[in-house]
């Protein structure tokens, strides 16, 4: 029964939204105000439910004394990041300033991990894989020429947002090289663009066709 | 003080992190940061929602039409926070496959978050109807390559790309034909010829084994698109951005960008 | 000829209340007809198949569903998928999520209907972990043991409490990275580059994404350098999975349905082109 229910509230919310087709609404304003107001409140209980409680859980059971002191300092450090809170500005203006220390812990982890991952993990893998053989034995005309388009592509791709330099010549003819490839790639990432919107009208209107209507099995 | 203390904070921990890259034998210091991060984290994933509900109150406070819609986000907002918190209390989990809790998300919030997103679909079409226009050479390229992939990546694309490329090159053949009874002389001949050469290329498709082997060289073709040119241009924006990204993330670490601490 | 340009221009004129109800039309009406029809495979999600298939019974799978009912049509119908051939492979799977709520919940209805379908049981066949906030640091502080973030499961319970801890945690008893033969990301943002970039590059763990088709294109440069195995784009990639596994789930349905509209969307811009041609040559 509460399925039922369920599946014909599920369905007016649909339509509610897209009526927004048709223009902007107080139907769909409703209902998208009660899914900021039912996101922001998911987002608070997934954070005591899994981010919080957790570590709580664990700093009260634990016997490993050194876990148990790290793990009550860090829930400290983390409250004192709601002094950040917006209510803060009435309760106690003068001591927001306190939230700064936990933002710049994190703040340093984050572009710590972001610097070397960056360089390990992205730059020196995808240089190396652009190293690519130009003239092999057994291989294919295509796959030379694939290697040769995918090569030069990349340098003149890099080549095009090189703007220290003025652009004339022969150079002029690689940043040419570079807009037609960037050109290519702007198009396949319309198409799948395209592909990805269509799939979730797809996965919407699969549910009023077949879970509510019932006109498909 | 208040904020040379952060920034040197930001910068230590920083700079720990890219020294524990290299050492290895000092898991367990970096461990420990990185649960130091998940808890800390975890506690600022509240800042931004009182500012939420204290700015919904100000305009229930103000009154007018916009403040039953601020009335229902936060009704909204404390009914899910309460269910929540009893299904938590009754079933030990908020998300428990028993709990009521996820009717609220399977029967309110999915079909809301997902419907928003498909309503794009709708809009992409119109958009692309209305603004894609192939008025230059790049343009030109842009769309060609869409229609190959959009076309490769759906059964029976190859087909329906044919009968496009047929539609196609018959139109621009028959305008240059056309065309060309408006000249005379060299200029009358050039437009002729080249609107022959468009409509020769229809020819051949109407022998169906050469229609079949170009409708299923069209996959072949769009794969191809996605594996050379497609990663070309990807690697040399990401590579860009990569390195965009790391320069910033270097005036982070030592101080010049301080906007974070605001 | 006048008259003619006049008329070709009008069809750059459609109001886009039609457009919408021919989008809505080309979407419906194919999933009326229960059809599938093959497609060739891309050769991305046939790497990602093999990749799955050459695991043997008992290797453990780290599967992270990165998304929310947003991006749920393409991503969910690979969970399944991928789910299926895990099972059927009898392969122990982790599920978690750095996607919040959503990835959660989607991830663990997912998990169980595939789950109660080959009769697997939890804490024997698989554990859900559940969300932990950080993304690269949760990430990172895997590495070391995954009790440092997740010492209880999503239904609270101490991870090392069940049976199936015992056997694929290592000698020390002690689970990480080097327990898991392979890393499923299922994504909707940018949190499968963080995977690649950090889970693969730095300590070796083999890595499969499975994404929505508009991040799609940006995985490609991983593939080719062989920072991923495999990879599934959007629903195609599902449907492709679905094709390899001998299975007709969502996906397979949904691609008639996605022919038709992407016909119409180019059918649209080609008159959208016409008009704009039969304008300038009018004038």
């Amino acid at each position: 029964m509460m399925d039922i229910i369920g599946v014909w509230l599920a369905a007016f919310l649909t339509l509610a939204i897209m009526s927004f087709l048709f223009g902007d609404n107080p139907v769909y304003k409703f209902v998208e105000h009660i899914f900021v107001g039912a996101s922001a409140a998911f987002g608070i209980i997934v954070m005591f439910n899994q981010a919080i409680w957790p570590y709580l859980y664990e700093g009260f059971t634990t016997t490993d004394a050194f876990l148990k002191i790290t793990t009550y300092i860090a829930i400290f450090i983390g409250i004192l990041t709601l002094f950040r809170l917006e209510i803060m500005n009435y309760v106690a203006p003068n001591l927001t300033w306190i939230s700064r220390f936990p933002i710049a812990f994190v703040t340093g982890v984050g572009t710590g991990i972001g610097i070397v991952t960056g360089i390990h993990g992205f730059v020196f893998p995808q240089i190396v894989a652009t190293f690519l053989p130009l003239l092999e034995k057994h291989a294919s005309a295509i796959e030379i020429a694939s290697n040769l388009i995918l090569v030069l592509g990349v340098l003149a791709s890099l080549y095009y947002f090189y703007f220290s330099m003025e652009q004339r010549g022969i150079l002029k003819g690689i940043t040419r090289l570079g807009m037609v490839i960037i050109m290519i790639t702007f198009g396949a990432a319309f198409g799948y663009t395209v592909m990805a919107r269509v799939s979730l009208l797809i996965g919407r209107i699969y549910f009023l066709i077949s879970d509510w209507l019932h006109l498909v099995r | 003080m208040q904020t040379t203390l952060p920034v040197l904070l930001t910068f230590i921990m920083g700079m720990f992190m890219i020294i524990m890259f290299f050492m290895p034998q000092l898991g367990t210091a970096e461990s420990l940061a990185t649960r130091w991060t998940t808890i800390i984290w975890g506690f600022a994933m509240a800042l931004g929602i009182d500012s939420l509900l204290l700015n919904h109150f100000r305009k229930i406070r103000k009154g007018g039409t916009q403040a039953i819609h601020s009335m229902a986000l936060i009704v909204a907002f404390f009914v899910t926070l309460i269910w929540g918190l009893y299904a938590w209390w009754r079933y030990g989990n908020p998300f428990d496959a028993q709990s009521s809790f996820l009717w609220m998300f399977r029967y309110v919030y999915l079909p809301l978050d997902a419907t928003m997103f498909a309503l794009l679909a709708f809009f992409i079409a119109s958009a692309a109807y209305r603004a894609f226009r192939a008025r230059s050479m790049e343009s030109t390229l842009l769309l060609i390559a869409a229609t190959i992939v959009m076309m490769g990546r759906v059964p029976l694309g190859g087909v329906i790309f044919v009968a496009f490329f047929i539609a196609f090159m018959l139109i621009v053949g028959v305008y240059f034909l056309y065309e060309s009874t408006k000249y005379i002389g060299t200029d009358r001949w050039i437009r002729l010829i080249v609107g022959l050469f468009f409509l020769s290329t229809i020819v051949p498709l109407f022998v169906p084994s050469f229609a079949k082997a170009f409708a299923n060289f069209i996959p072949g073709l769009a794969d191809w698109i996605m594996q050379v040119p497609n990663i070309a241009g990807q690697r040399g924006i990401g590579l860009g951005l990569i390195l965009g990204s790391i320069a910033f993330s270097l005036r982070v670490l030592f101080g010049i960008e301080r906007g974070y601490l605001r | 000829m006048n008259r003619i340009w006049t008329i070709i221009e009008k069809f750059g004129s459609i109001d886009r209340r039609i457009i919408y109800a021919l989008v809505f039309l080309a979407t419906a009406i194919p999933l009326f007809f229960n059809v599938r029809i093959p497609m060739p495979v891309s050769p991305e999600v046939k790497s990602a198949y093999e990749a799955m298939d050459k695991l043997k019974p008992g290797d453990v799978i780290l599967i992270s569903t990165d998304y929310g009912p947003s991006s749920a049509p393409e991503t969910q119908p690979m969970l399944e998928a991928l789910l299926t051939h895990a099972f059927r492979k009898d392969l122990k799977v982790l599920l978690m999520t750095h996607w919040r709520f959503e990835g959660l919940i989607m991830g663990v209805e997912g998990l169980d209907k595939i789950a109660r379908k080959f009769n697997k049981k939890y804490g024997e066949d698989y554990i859900v972990l559940g969300y932990r906030p950080g993304v690269t640091a949760v990430m990172i502080g895997m590495a070391q043991d995954f009790r440092n973030i997740f010492a209880t499961d999503n239904e609270g319970k101490s991870i090392e409490s069940y049976p199936m801890y015992k056997e694929i945690a290592g000698p020390d008893g002690i689970l990480n990275y080097k327990d898991v033969a392979l890393i499923i990301g299922l994504e909707a943002g940018a949190i499968g580059n963080a995977w690649i970039m950090i889970v693969n590059a730095r300590y070796g763990v083999p890595i499969i994404i499975g994404t929505t088709a508009v991040s799609a294109p940006d995985y490609f440069p991983f593939y080719q350098s062989k920072q991923l195995l495999g990879m599934l784009g959007g629903l195609k990639g599902a449907a492709d999975y679905e094709q390899l596994l001998n299975i007709t789930g969502f996906a397979s349905r949904g691609m008639v349905s996605q022919l038709a509209v992407h016909a119409l969307i180019i059918i649209l811009i080609f008159l959208g082109n016409l008009s704009d041609i039969a304008r300038r040559f009018r004038s």
